[in-house]
Protein backbone atom coordinates (compact mmCIF):
# COMPACT_ATOMS: atom_id res chain seq x y z
CA UNK A 1 0.00 0.00 0.00
CA UNK A 2 2.50 2.60 1.14
CA UNK A 3 4.88 1.81 -1.87
CA UNK A 4 2.08 1.88 -3.96
CA UNK A 5 1.32 5.50 -2.91
CA UNK A 6 4.57 6.58 -2.85
CA UNK A 7 5.02 5.31 -6.53
CA UNK A 8 1.50 7.38 -7.26
CA UNK A 9 2.80 10.48 -6.00
CA UNK A 10 6.37 10.20 -7.34
CA UNK A 11 4.65 10.23 -10.69
CA UNK A 12 1.94 13.03 -10.14
CA UNK A 13 5.04 15.35 -8.25
CA UNK A 14 7.31 14.61 -10.92
CA UNK A 15 10.26 14.09 -8.65
CA UNK A 16 11.86 11.46 -7.04
CA UNK A 17 12.31 13.34 -3.71
CA UNK A 18 9.34 12.07 -2.30
CA UNK A 19 10.57 8.59 -0.72
CA UNK A 20 13.08 9.61 1.41
CA UNK A 21 10.95 12.86 2.70
CA UNK A 22 7.61 11.29 3.05
CA UNK A 23 6.17 13.91 5.80
CA UNK A 24 6.79 16.29 4.01
CA UNK A 25 3.96 19.10 2.86
CA UNK A 26 3.86 18.14 -0.86
CA UNK A 27 1.83 21.97 -1.15
CA UNK A 28 4.31 23.77 0.67
CA UNK A 29 7.14 22.14 -1.18
CA UNK A 30 5.66 23.05 -4.50
CA UNK A 31 5.24 19.38 -5.59
CA UNK A 32 1.58 19.26 -5.61
CA UNK A 33 -0.85 21.66 -7.25
CA UNK A 34 -4.24 21.92 -8.55
CA UNK A 35 -3.05 20.28 -11.64
CA UNK A 36 -1.32 17.75 -9.93
CA UNK A 37 -4.27 17.23 -7.22
CA UNK A 38 -6.16 16.24 -10.25
CA UNK A 39 -3.51 13.82 -11.86
CA UNK A 40 -3.78 12.58 -8.36
CA UNK A 41 -7.62 11.45 -8.47
CA UNK A 42 -6.93 9.89 -11.72
CA UNK A 43 -3.93 7.64 -10.39
CA UNK A 44 -5.71 6.51 -7.14
CA UNK A 45 -9.10 5.68 -9.69
CA UNK A 46 -6.51 3.46 -12.08
CA UNK A 47 -4.59 2.23 -9.21
CA UNK A 48 -6.63 1.37 -6.36
CA UNK A 49 -10.25 1.90 -8.53
CA UNK A 50 -11.56 4.42 -6.12
CA UNK A 51 -13.39 7.07 -8.38
CA UNK A 52 -13.10 10.70 -6.10
CA UNK A 53 -14.56 13.83 -6.70
CA UNK A 54 -12.44 16.88 -6.30
CA UNK A 55 -14.37 18.26 -3.30
CA UNK A 56 -14.03 15.08 -1.47
CA UNK A 57 -10.40 15.18 -1.08
CA UNK A 58 -8.88 17.93 1.92
CA UNK A 59 -5.46 19.18 1.00
CA UNK A 60 -4.55 17.94 4.60
CA UNK A 61 -5.57 14.70 3.31
CA UNK A 62 -3.78 14.05 0.45
CA UNK A 63 -0.14 16.28 1.67
CA UNK A 64 1.80 13.85 3.25
CA UNK A 65 2.40 10.02 2.31
CA UNK A 66 1.46 9.20 5.19
CA UNK A 67 -1.68 11.26 5.27
CA UNK A 68 -2.29 9.81 1.86
CA UNK A 69 -2.36 6.18 3.41
CA UNK A 70 -4.24 6.92 5.74
CA UNK A 71 -7.11 8.81 3.82
CA UNK A 72 -7.43 5.40 1.28
CA UNK A 73 -7.31 2.98 4.57
CA UNK A 74 -10.30 5.06 5.70
CA UNK A 75 -12.08 4.97 2.62
CA UNK A 76 -11.97 1.00 3.23
CA UNK A 77 -8.70 0.56 0.29
CA UNK A 78 -6.46 -2.18 1.82
CA UNK A 79 -4.06 -3.66 -0.61
CA UNK B 1 3.52 70.71 9.17
CA UNK B 2 2.34 68.78 5.94
CA UNK B 3 1.26 65.83 7.78
CA UNK B 4 -0.29 67.77 10.28
CA UNK B 5 -2.81 69.27 7.28
CA UNK B 6 -3.31 66.25 6.27
CA UNK B 7 -4.46 65.02 9.44
CA UNK B 8 -6.80 67.53 10.17
CA UNK B 9 -7.86 67.64 6.17
CA UNK B 10 -8.68 63.77 7.55
CA UNK B 11 -10.75 64.39 10.01
CA UNK B 12 -12.91 66.56 8.40
CA UNK B 13 -13.37 64.48 5.58
CA UNK B 14 -14.27 61.43 7.66
CA UNK B 15 -16.62 63.81 9.29
CA UNK B 16 -18.64 65.00 6.50
CA UNK B 17 -18.79 60.98 5.37
CA UNK B 18 -20.17 60.31 8.35
CA UNK B 19 -22.87 62.79 8.09
CA UNK B 20 -23.02 61.97 4.34
CA UNK B 21 -23.68 58.27 4.85
CA UNK B 22 -26.27 58.77 7.22
CA UNK B 23 -29.24 56.56 5.36
CA UNK B 24 -27.22 54.48 4.02
CA UNK B 25 -27.56 50.83 4.91
CA UNK B 26 -25.39 48.74 2.15
CA UNK B 27 -23.42 45.42 4.28
CA UNK B 28 -20.66 46.69 6.18
CA UNK B 29 -20.70 50.09 4.05
CA UNK B 30 -21.56 52.63 6.53
CA UNK B 31 -21.93 53.31 10.50
CA UNK B 32 -25.84 52.88 10.35
CA UNK B 33 -25.26 49.38 9.15
CA UNK B 34 -22.48 48.83 12.10
CA UNK B 35 -24.38 50.15 14.48
CA UNK B 36 -27.03 47.40 13.14
CA UNK B 37 -24.89 44.74 13.28
CA UNK B 38 -23.72 45.18 16.88
CA UNK B 39 -27.44 45.78 18.04
CA UNK B 40 -27.72 41.84 16.16
CA UNK B 41 -24.77 40.52 17.35
CA UNK B 42 -25.13 41.64 21.52
CA UNK B 43 -27.48 38.68 21.97
CA UNK B 44 -25.36 36.30 19.84
CA UNK B 45 -22.67 36.89 22.10
CA UNK B 46 -24.82 36.36 25.60
CA UNK B 47 -25.66 32.84 23.94
CA UNK B 48 -22.28 32.34 23.28
CA UNK B 49 -21.63 32.96 27.08
CA UNK B 50 -24.14 31.17 28.21
CA UNK B 51 -22.93 27.93 25.75
CA UNK B 52 -26.41 27.97 23.89
CA UNK B 53 -25.83 27.46 20.37
CA UNK B 54 -27.08 30.17 18.43
CA UNK B 55 -28.14 28.87 14.97
CA UNK B 56 -31.96 29.87 15.50
CA UNK B 57 -31.17 33.47 16.80
CA UNK B 58 -28.75 33.32 13.86
CA UNK B 59 -31.23 32.31 11.33
CA UNK B 60 -33.68 35.21 12.91
CA UNK B 61 -30.81 37.21 12.92
CA UNK B 62 -31.00 36.66 9.51
CA UNK B 63 -33.82 36.89 7.93
CA UNK B 64 -34.01 40.77 9.71
CA UNK B 65 -30.95 41.50 8.29
CA UNK B 66 -31.59 40.23 5.00
CA UNK B 67 -35.34 41.91 4.80
CA UNK B 68 -33.21 45.48 6.07
CA UNK B 69 -30.37 45.02 3.47
CA UNK B 70 -32.58 44.06 0.57
CA UNK B 71 -34.88 46.60 1.10
CA UNK B 72 -32.26 49.32 1.71
CA UNK B 73 -31.33 48.61 -2.03
CA UNK B 74 -35.26 49.05 -2.91
CA UNK B 75 -35.41 46.21 -5.00
CA UNK B 76 -35.58 42.60 -5.41
CA UNK B 77 -37.09 41.89 -2.25
CA UNK B 78 -39.88 39.48 -3.77
CA UNK B 79 -36.92 38.00 -6.49
CA UNK B 80 -34.86 37.23 -3.28
CA UNK B 81 -38.01 35.26 -1.23
CA UNK B 82 -38.60 33.55 -4.88
CA UNK B 83 -35.03 32.23 -5.58
CA UNK B 84 -34.66 31.03 -1.58
CA UNK B 85 -37.79 29.15 -1.64
CA UNK B 86 -37.22 28.00 -5.44
CA UNK B 87 -33.52 27.05 -4.36
CA UNK B 88 -34.42 25.59 -1.43
CA UNK B 89 -37.21 23.06 -3.49
CA UNK B 90 -34.29 22.02 -6.05
CA UNK B 91 -32.10 20.95 -3.78
CA UNK B 92 -34.29 18.93 -1.16
CA UNK B 93 -35.99 17.51 -4.58
CA UNK B 94 -32.71 16.61 -6.34
CA UNK B 95 -31.34 15.26 -2.68
CA UNK B 96 -34.40 12.74 -2.84
CA UNK B 97 -34.10 12.11 -6.85
CA UNK B 98 -30.23 11.34 -6.14
CA UNK B 99 -30.64 8.73 -3.72
CA UNK B 100 -32.68 6.55 -6.65
CA UNK B 101 -30.63 7.69 -9.64
CA UNK B 102 -27.14 9.36 -10.51
CA UNK B 103 -28.47 9.60 -13.90
CA UNK B 104 -26.69 12.66 -15.58
CA UNK B 105 -29.40 14.37 -17.30
CA UNK B 106 -31.38 14.67 -14.06
CA UNK B 107 -28.03 16.49 -12.70
CA UNK B 108 -26.93 18.24 -15.90
CA UNK B 109 -31.13 19.58 -15.52
CA UNK B 110 -30.84 20.67 -11.72
CA UNK B 111 -27.77 22.12 -12.33
CA UNK B 112 -28.99 24.22 -15.16
CA UNK B 113 -32.08 24.86 -12.96
CA UNK B 114 -29.98 26.24 -9.94
CA UNK B 115 -27.79 28.57 -12.57
CA UNK B 116 -31.00 29.98 -14.07
CA UNK B 117 -32.17 33.02 -11.76
CA UNK B 118 -28.52 34.70 -12.38
CA UNK B 119 -28.11 33.56 -15.81
CA UNK B 120 -31.77 35.57 -16.24
CA UNK B 121 -30.62 38.36 -14.24
CA UNK B 122 -26.93 38.80 -15.90
CA UNK B 123 -28.29 38.84 -19.31
CA UNK B 124 -31.40 40.62 -18.64
CA UNK B 125 -28.96 43.26 -17.04
CA UNK B 126 -27.76 43.69 -21.15
CA UNK B 127 -30.87 45.39 -21.76
CA UNK B 128 -30.96 47.59 -18.44
CA UNK B 129 -34.06 45.59 -17.09
CA UNK B 130 -32.36 43.37 -14.33
CA UNK B 131 -34.84 40.65 -13.93
CA UNK B 132 -34.82 38.30 -11.09
CA UNK B 133 -31.79 40.50 -9.45
CA UNK B 134 -31.25 40.96 -5.65
CA UNK B 135 -28.09 42.30 -3.74
CA UNK B 136 -26.06 39.15 -3.16
CA UNK B 137 -27.04 36.52 -5.89
CA UNK B 138 -24.78 35.62 -7.31
CA UNK B 139 -22.89 34.52 -4.69
CA UNK B 140 -25.94 32.59 -3.17
CA UNK B 141 -26.19 31.11 -6.37
CA UNK B 142 -22.29 29.72 -5.69
CA UNK B 143 -23.84 28.48 -2.60
CA UNK B 144 -26.63 26.60 -4.40
CA UNK B 145 -24.82 24.98 -7.45
CA UNK B 146 -21.86 23.59 -5.18
CA UNK B 147 -24.67 21.79 -3.58
CA UNK B 148 -26.34 20.45 -6.17
CA UNK B 149 -22.96 19.48 -7.41
CA UNK B 150 -21.74 17.78 -4.18
CA UNK B 151 -25.42 16.18 -4.09
CA UNK B 152 -24.11 14.77 -7.30
CA UNK B 153 -21.19 13.55 -6.46
CA UNK B 154 -22.63 11.85 -2.95
CA UNK B 155 -20.88 14.07 -0.80
CA UNK B 156 -23.88 15.86 0.60
CA UNK B 157 -27.08 13.56 1.51
CA UNK B 158 -30.01 13.91 3.60
CA UNK B 159 -30.37 17.23 3.50
CA UNK B 160 -32.03 19.47 6.19
CA UNK B 161 -34.54 22.08 5.24
CA UNK B 162 -33.57 24.13 8.58
CA UNK B 163 -30.07 23.95 7.98
CA UNK B 164 -30.44 24.65 4.16
CA UNK B 165 -32.10 27.77 5.18
CA UNK B 166 -29.70 28.78 7.83
CA UNK B 167 -26.92 28.55 5.52
CA UNK B 168 -27.96 30.45 2.44
CA UNK B 169 -29.69 33.18 4.36
CA UNK B 170 -26.31 33.75 6.32
CA UNK B 171 -26.66 37.51 6.88
CA UNK B 172 -22.82 38.05 7.38
CA UNK B 173 -21.90 36.36 4.11
CA UNK B 174 -24.88 37.86 1.90
CA UNK B 175 -23.98 40.20 -0.54
CA UNK B 176 -20.58 39.45 -1.22
CA UNK B 177 -19.38 36.35 0.57
CA UNK B 178 -16.36 34.83 1.21
CA UNK B 179 -18.75 31.75 -0.22
CA UNK B 180 -18.66 29.04 2.46
CA UNK B 181 -18.96 25.03 1.73
CA UNK B 182 -22.07 23.77 3.51
CA UNK B 183 -20.81 20.73 4.65
CA UNK B 184 -18.17 23.07 6.71
CA UNK B 185 -20.99 25.37 7.63
CA UNK B 186 -23.51 22.42 8.85
CA UNK B 187 -20.50 20.79 10.83
CA UNK B 188 -19.49 24.78 12.57
CA UNK B 189 -23.52 25.12 13.25
CA UNK B 190 -23.50 21.85 14.77
CA UNK B 191 -20.71 21.65 16.87
CA UNK B 192 -21.21 22.72 20.91
CA UNK B 193 -18.72 25.58 21.98
CA UNK B 194 -17.35 25.79 25.26
CA UNK B 195 -17.60 29.04 27.25
CA UNK B 196 -13.87 28.43 26.96
CA UNK B 197 -13.65 28.09 23.07
CA UNK B 198 -16.09 31.30 22.80
CA UNK B 199 -14.28 33.67 25.33
CA UNK B 200 -10.46 32.82 24.12
CA UNK B 201 -11.26 32.28 20.34
CA UNK B 202 -14.72 32.81 18.69
CA UNK B 203 -15.51 36.24 20.72
CA UNK B 204 -11.76 37.64 20.69
CA UNK B 205 -11.18 36.74 16.87
CA UNK B 206 -14.35 38.03 15.92
CA UNK B 207 -13.41 41.29 17.47
CA UNK B 208 -10.45 41.38 16.10
CA UNK B 209 -11.52 40.99 12.45
CA UNK B 210 -14.32 43.36 12.56
CA UNK B 211 -11.88 45.97 13.90
CA UNK B 212 -9.52 45.05 11.19
CA UNK B 213 -12.97 45.77 8.70
CA UNK B 214 -13.15 49.39 10.21
CA UNK B 215 -9.31 49.77 9.37
CA UNK B 216 -9.31 48.64 6.06
CA UNK B 217 -12.74 49.64 4.78
CA UNK B 218 -13.38 53.21 6.70
CA UNK B 219 -10.16 54.31 7.30
CA UNK B 220 -7.10 53.00 4.44
CA UNK B 221 -9.60 52.57 1.86
CA UNK B 222 -11.46 55.80 2.48
CA UNK B 223 -8.43 57.64 2.42
CA UNK B 224 -6.72 56.20 -0.72
CA UNK B 225 -10.22 56.87 -2.56
CA UNK B 226 -10.98 60.45 -1.41
CA UNK B 227 -6.80 61.59 -1.19
CA UNK B 228 -5.71 59.77 -3.90
CA UNK B 229 -8.21 58.20 -6.64
CA UNK B 230 -10.32 61.30 -7.05
CA UNK B 231 -7.29 63.64 -7.07
CA UNK B 232 -6.00 61.34 -10.63
CA UNK B 233 -6.69 63.91 -13.68
CA UNK B 234 -9.14 62.29 -15.79
CA UNK B 235 -6.45 62.92 -19.07
CA UNK B 236 -5.13 58.66 -19.68
CA UNK B 237 -1.51 60.03 -20.17
CA UNK B 238 1.12 57.33 -19.16
CA UNK B 239 1.71 58.89 -15.70
CA UNK B 240 -2.07 59.37 -14.56
CA UNK B 241 -2.56 55.61 -15.73
CA UNK B 242 0.08 54.13 -13.73
CA UNK B 243 -0.84 56.34 -10.60
CA UNK B 244 -4.80 55.49 -11.31
CA UNK B 245 -3.05 51.70 -11.47
CA UNK B 246 -1.72 51.76 -8.09
CA UNK B 247 -4.55 53.68 -6.64
CA UNK B 248 -7.46 51.87 -8.01
CA UNK B 249 -5.16 48.38 -7.00
CA UNK B 250 -4.67 49.23 -3.36
CA UNK B 251 -8.42 50.88 -3.13
CA UNK B 252 -10.00 47.58 -4.22
CA UNK B 253 -7.96 45.45 -2.11
CA UNK B 254 -8.55 47.20 1.40
CA UNK B 255 -12.21 48.10 0.44
CA UNK B 256 -13.21 43.78 0.36
CA UNK B 257 -10.58 42.81 2.07
CA UNK B 258 -12.23 45.26 4.73
CA UNK B 259 -15.54 43.71 3.79
CA UNK B 260 -14.35 40.13 4.10
CA UNK B 261 -13.05 41.19 7.84
CA UNK B 262 -16.45 42.08 8.68
CA UNK B 263 -18.12 39.25 7.46
CA UNK B 264 -15.43 36.85 8.79
CA UNK B 265 -15.55 38.71 12.30
CA UNK B 266 -19.74 39.01 12.25
CA UNK B 267 -19.53 34.75 11.55
CA UNK B 268 -17.70 34.01 14.09
CA UNK B 269 -19.49 35.98 16.84
CA UNK B 270 -22.02 33.62 15.58
CA UNK B 271 -19.97 30.45 16.25
CA UNK B 272 -19.19 29.90 12.40
CA UNK B 273 -15.43 29.98 11.12
CA UNK B 274 -16.48 31.36 7.79
CA UNK B 275 -13.43 30.20 5.07
CA UNK B 276 -10.79 33.57 5.00
CA UNK B 277 -10.63 35.40 1.44
CA UNK B 278 -7.42 37.30 1.53
CA UNK B 279 -3.84 36.35 2.81
CA UNK B 280 -1.33 38.88 1.51
CA UNK B 281 -2.26 39.11 -2.24
CA UNK B 282 0.07 41.57 -2.94
CA UNK B 283 3.46 39.52 -1.98
CA UNK B 284 2.47 36.66 -4.48
CA UNK B 285 5.51 34.47 -6.12
CA UNK B 286 3.55 34.53 -9.31
CA UNK B 287 0.08 34.28 -10.69
CA UNK B 288 -0.57 30.76 -9.27
CA UNK B 289 0.04 32.18 -6.31
CA UNK B 290 -1.55 35.33 -6.44
CA UNK B 291 -5.14 32.93 -7.16
CA UNK B 292 -4.25 31.46 -3.92
CA UNK B 293 -4.46 34.50 -1.54
CA UNK B 294 -6.48 36.82 -3.42
CA UNK B 295 -10.52 36.47 -3.54
CA UNK B 296 -9.63 32.48 -1.87
CA UNK B 297 -13.41 31.22 -1.38
CA UNK B 298 -14.34 32.69 -5.04
CA UNK B 299 -11.00 31.09 -6.49
CA UNK B 300 -10.86 27.92 -4.66
CA UNK B 301 -14.66 27.60 -5.93
CA UNK B 302 -13.95 27.58 -9.44
CA UNK B 303 -10.94 25.26 -8.76
CA UNK B 304 -12.75 23.09 -7.34
CA UNK B 305 -16.30 22.87 -9.12
CA UNK B 306 -15.12 24.18 -12.47
CA UNK B 307 -11.58 23.93 -13.15
CA UNK B 308 -10.41 20.61 -11.68
CA UNK B 309 -13.41 18.83 -12.94
CA UNK B 310 -12.81 20.44 -16.50
CA UNK B 311 -9.46 18.80 -16.23
CA UNK B 312 -10.80 15.79 -14.78
CA UNK B 313 -13.04 15.11 -17.38
CA UNK B 314 -10.67 16.35 -20.47
CA UNK B 315 -8.47 13.43 -19.26
CA UNK B 316 -10.69 10.95 -18.39
CA UNK B 317 -12.19 11.09 -21.70
CA UNK B 318 -8.60 11.64 -23.93
CA UNK B 319 -9.67 14.61 -25.28
CA UNK B 320 -6.04 15.72 -24.20
CA UNK B 321 -3.58 13.25 -24.07
CA UNK B 322 -0.67 15.89 -22.59
CA UNK B 323 -1.83 16.61 -19.24
CA UNK B 324 -0.41 20.09 -19.02
CA UNK B 325 -2.55 20.97 -22.14
CA UNK B 326 -5.82 19.71 -20.22
CA UNK B 327 -4.81 22.06 -17.77
CA UNK B 328 -4.15 25.16 -19.60
CA UNK B 329 -7.38 24.70 -22.03
CA UNK B 330 -9.48 24.42 -18.46
CA UNK B 331 -7.44 27.97 -16.77
CA UNK B 332 -8.72 29.95 -19.56
CA UNK B 333 -11.95 28.62 -20.19
CA UNK B 334 -12.45 28.87 -16.08
CA UNK B 335 -10.83 32.43 -15.61
CA UNK B 336 -12.78 33.34 -18.91
CA UNK B 337 -15.99 32.47 -17.32
CA UNK B 338 -15.24 34.34 -14.02
CA UNK B 339 -14.70 36.84 -16.29
CA UNK B 340 -18.32 36.47 -17.78
CA UNK B 341 -19.63 36.08 -13.99
CA UNK B 342 -18.28 39.59 -12.80
CA UNK B 343 -20.70 41.04 -15.72
CA UNK B 344 -21.39 40.54 -19.39
CA UNK B 345 -19.14 43.89 -20.38
CA UNK B 346 -16.15 43.72 -22.50
CA UNK B 347 -13.74 44.42 -19.48
CA UNK B 348 -14.87 42.20 -17.45
CA UNK B 349 -14.26 39.68 -20.13
CA UNK B 350 -10.75 40.98 -21.12
CA UNK B 351 -9.60 40.30 -17.37
CA UNK B 352 -10.66 37.04 -17.92
CA UNK B 353 -8.86 36.04 -20.87
CA UNK B 354 -5.75 38.23 -19.45
CA UNK B 355 -5.77 35.91 -15.97
CA UNK B 356 -6.44 32.57 -18.09
CA UNK B 357 -3.17 33.62 -20.45
CA UNK B 358 -1.06 34.43 -17.43
CA UNK B 359 -1.65 31.45 -15.60
CA UNK B 360 -0.66 29.25 -18.92
CA UNK B 361 2.40 31.42 -19.36
CA UNK B 362 3.59 31.53 -15.60
CA UNK B 363 3.34 27.62 -16.09
CA UNK B 364 5.12 27.12 -19.18
CA UNK B 365 7.78 29.53 -17.53
CA UNK B 366 8.07 27.61 -14.69
CA UNK B 367 8.28 24.60 -15.94
CA UNK B 368 10.40 24.99 -19.26
CA UNK B 369 12.92 28.02 -18.26
CA UNK B 370 16.12 26.74 -16.80
CA UNK B 371 16.57 30.61 -15.45
CA UNK B 372 13.72 30.03 -13.24
CA UNK B 373 14.85 26.02 -12.13
CA UNK B 374 18.35 27.57 -11.49
CA UNK B 375 17.09 30.69 -9.17
CA UNK B 376 13.64 30.19 -7.95
CA UNK B 377 15.58 29.87 -4.40
CA UNK B 378 17.22 32.38 -4.17
CA UNK B 379 15.79 35.79 -2.20
CA UNK B 380 17.31 38.54 -4.98
CA UNK B 381 15.31 36.22 -7.53
CA UNK B 382 12.12 36.00 -5.48
CA UNK B 383 12.39 40.05 -4.73
CA UNK B 384 12.09 40.55 -8.41
CA UNK B 385 9.45 37.69 -8.85
CA UNK B 386 7.23 39.37 -6.17
CA UNK B 387 7.57 42.98 -7.93
CA UNK B 388 6.91 41.79 -10.81
CA UNK B 389 3.63 39.87 -9.84
CA UNK B 390 2.81 42.57 -8.18
CA UNK B 391 2.70 44.58 -11.44
CA UNK B 392 0.91 41.53 -13.76
CA UNK B 393 -1.84 42.09 -11.06
CA UNK B 394 -1.91 45.76 -10.58
CA UNK B 395 -2.62 45.48 -14.62
CA UNK B 396 -4.83 43.27 -14.31
CA UNK B 397 -6.81 45.27 -11.90
CA UNK B 398 -6.85 48.15 -13.91
CA UNK B 399 -8.14 45.93 -16.60
CA UNK B 400 -11.23 45.12 -14.15
CA UNK B 401 -11.93 48.58 -13.84
CA UNK B 402 -12.83 49.45 -16.93
CA UNK B 403 -10.47 52.51 -16.68
CA UNK B 404 -9.74 51.97 -20.63
CA UNK B 405 -13.18 52.00 -21.59
CA UNK B 406 -14.10 55.39 -19.50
Amino acid sequence: MREKVIQILEDVCESDEIRDNADVDLFEAGLLDSLGTVSLLIEIEKVFGLKLGPTDITHEQVATVDNLVAFLESKGIRA
Amino acid sequence: MEIFTFFLKAIRHLQSFVSLSGLDLSEYGSYLFLGLLLLVLLPAVILGILQIRSRIYGALASVGMSVILIWATKLGMRYFVFFVVFQMALILLYDVIRRRTAGRLLYYLFLLLSLAPLLVYKFSSLTGSNLLGFLGISYLTFKTAAMIIEIYDGSISNVNGFRLFYFLVFFPTLSSGPIDRYRRFEEDTERKISRHDYLTDYLPNGIRKIIMGIGYKFVLAYLIHTFWLVTIPSAHTFLNTMNYMYAYSFYLFFDFAGYSNFAIGASYILGVKTPPNFNMPFLSLNMKDFWTRWHISLSKWFGDYLYSRLTLNFLRKKIFADKHAASYAAQIITMLTMGFWHGFTVYYILYGLYQGVLLVLTDIYERKVPFHKKHKNRFGYQIAQVIITFHLVCFGFLLFSGYFFN
